[in-house]
């Protein structure tokens, strides 16, 4: 239906059938409009929806007009919203499944009472792996520079005499 | 002041809120009317009676919105 302006109230007012605009598309609307406009909604008897939007301030038939205009607009906007929702609702809830499950198994392998071994004692300095021991000072200064020319000798592949 | 709110878009326990928030601004009776809800307000000194009105339909209906 049409728009019906009515100027000397401030408002504007027409109805829609909720078999094209679901309640929830309907509330979704009036939410976004509500701090811009005063928005009413009705019901008649052959279930159809009146809205009723008034201005917060003074306006003018084009702007009460442009209001109604816009009020649809959204309202096209929140069904389509509500549809994907639905549609995508089943991956949403995997996707979202997934990740709870991948975060509680990374827990278990790596919580935080993995670091209660250390103590109270441990310092960023303490090298029990032995990784800051430099190179010269693990495998000498000249023979063990070429790890994998000592790893063939120890094979026995090496080449030369 | 009367406002009437028919009961499939404005459900009771969004009504209740509001009038809970509004309380302190007016004298609020609801009561149950065929499908709809009867809201009866006497606002409080020095409250614009239409704004009232206006703001506590707004306020209905936004909670009617975020409860369903």
């Amino acid at each position: 239906m049409t728009p019906t302006v009515n100027a000397k109230k401030n408002e504007v007012k027409w109805d829609i059938g909720t078999s094209t605009y679901p309640m929830d598309a309907v509330y979704g609307a009036s939410y976004v409009f509500c701090d811009r406009c005063y928005v009413y909604l009705d019901k008649t008897a052959d279930r159809r929806i009146v809205i009723v939007l008034q201005g917060k301030e003074t306006l003018n038939r084009a702007d009460l007009e442009s209001l109604a205009g816009e009020f649809s607009n959204e309202l096209l906007h929140q069904v389509l919203r509500t549809r994907i929702a639905k549609r995508t609702g089943k991956v949403r809830e995997m996707i979202i499944g997934r990740a709870l499950f991948s975060a509680e198994g990374a827990t278990d392998d790596y919580g935080a009472d993995d670091y209660d071994d250390l103590g109270d004692d441990a310092d960023y300095l303490d090298d029990p792996l032995g990784i800051a021991v430099p190179w010269e000072e693990k495998y000498g200064s000249d023979e063990g520079l070429d790890p994998q020319k000592d790893d063939s000798q120890k094979d026995g592949d090496s080449k030369t005499p | 002041l009367t406002l009437k709110l028919h009961r499939s878009i404005y459900p009771t326990r969004a009504v209740k809120e509001t009038a809970a928030a509004f309380s302190d601004l007016a004298t609020i009776t609801v009561e149950r009317q065929g499908d709809y809800h009867r809201v009866r307000l006497v606002p409080g000194q020095d409250v614009p009676s239409d704004q009232l009105l206006h703001e506590f339909a707004n306020f209905a209906l936004s909670r009617a919105a975020r409860n369903r």
